[in-house]
């Protein structure tokens, strides 16, 4: 090809990302942020609600005072409370929510109710964890296993913070198997570098077909967002009534613990 | 998430682009005209944004990245702008 066609196409496509400097212009709004994953482990679960972020690095408004209990089948209920020492947390009593049984979220706060119901898919067990070595230290090297959607949560904990407050770092791996072009050119990633020592907890949860509905749509608008063919901005897909956004999940969740030498 | 829908805009956009056309025909009377014409498209540079994106760091000057580890992580706003002054040449060719 003659060089003033590469610099025709060169211009072409042609574009420059800078920082933008313009200061956000928000008004606090009453949307409902509901994030509840509910596991197959036999612990207390945990539902989070907050409202909208008011800044760009800033942290959720709490929804507190709520009254949330999630039903098993419309026979057993299990009821949540808030967490005094976090506000917008809320906790139950440890029970299990198993594959087959439907689970219905239900919430009342400030005068409205919002419902939402989920059921688990069975998960594949988790194959081997893989790491490589960069500049003395270690990396992630993360891959697509089985057939069924899932993503694994990875809790990197250093040997100098066991207790994990705050762990080193966390890195989650959306396997949804699915074709989006945006996926395919979405923008880079910033490597994550661990030290020899740390743990890795993976925890590898099940995703139902609506759960991956909503997280195809939050990633479109979040991690993919920004790479060479995005897709129109849109509303995030929810299973929560009228006015509340985010997702009640029921998962499978299978995990294991790696010490990397 | 940040607020209600619709309540930010992007920041106003405007450019300059300029032209001048030198007509090639000597005599009007002719069955063709022709024209040769140069352009520059926005002509004092600037940088009107064509998105922007939330969900990336800093990495560098004019570097970002979305971040691996959802612990530490601190996004800044970037956009993205195509042309800033572009030249461009045409001709023109019609019958009359």
């Amino acid at each position: 090809m003659k060089p003033w066609r590469y610099f025709l196409i060169l211009l072409l496509l042609l574009a420059c990302e800078e920082r933008f400097n313009d200061p956000l212009n928000t008004r606090p709004t009453n949307l409902l942020v509901v994030e509840a994953v509910l596991t197959n482990e036999l612990v207390p679960q945990k539902i989070n609600l907050s409202f909208p972020y008011q800044q760009l690095n800033g942290a959720p408004t709490p929804a507190t005072g709520a009254v949330v209990q999630v039903v098993e089948n419309d026979a057993v209920i299990y009821s949540f409370y808030e967490n005094i020492l976090q506000p917008g947390e809320y906790i139950s009593a440890p029970f299990r929510a198993v594959f087959g049984e439907e689970y219905k979220l239900e919430i009342q706060i400030q005068g409205k109710e919002y419902y939402a119901t989920d059921s688990s898919v069975p998960v594949e067990p988790l194959t081997p964890l893989q790491y490589k070595m960069v500049n003395n230290q270690f990396e992630l090297v993360l891959y697509e296993t089985g057939t069924i959607s899932n993503y694994i949560d990875h809790t990197i904990t250093s040997e100098d913070n066991s207790g994990c407050m705050p762990c080193l770092g966390r890195v989650i791996f959306y396997d949804l198997k699915s074709i989006d072009v945006n996926e395919i050119y979405k923008p880079g990633k910033k490597s994550f570098l661990f030290p020899a020592g740390s743990t890795i907890i993976r925890r590898k949860y099940s995703v139902s077909a609506s759960y991956r509905t909503y997280l195809r749509s939050m990633l479109s608008e979040t991690e993919w967002r920004g790479g060479i063919f995005d897709v129109d901005r849109a509303n995030v897909a929810t299973n929560l009534s009228t006015g509340a956004t985010g997702f009640f999940a029921v998962s499978t969740v299978i995990s294991d613990t790696t010490v990397v030498e | 998430m940040y607020g209600e829908k619709n309540n930010a805009r992007l920041p106003t956009y405007h450019r300059l682009d300029v032209t001048a056309i030198f007509k090639l025909n000597r005599n009007n009377e002719r069955k063709y005209q022709h024209e040769l014409a140069l352009s520059i498209f926005n002509l004092y540079g600037r940088k009107n944004p064509l998105f922007i994106n939330f969900n990336k760091e800093a990495q560098a000057a004019n570097n970002f990245k979305v971040p691996s580890d959802l612990i530490n992580r601190e996004y800044s706003i970037s956009q993205f702008y195509l042309f800033r002054a572009t030249p461009s040449v045409s001709y023109n060719f019609r019958w009359q």
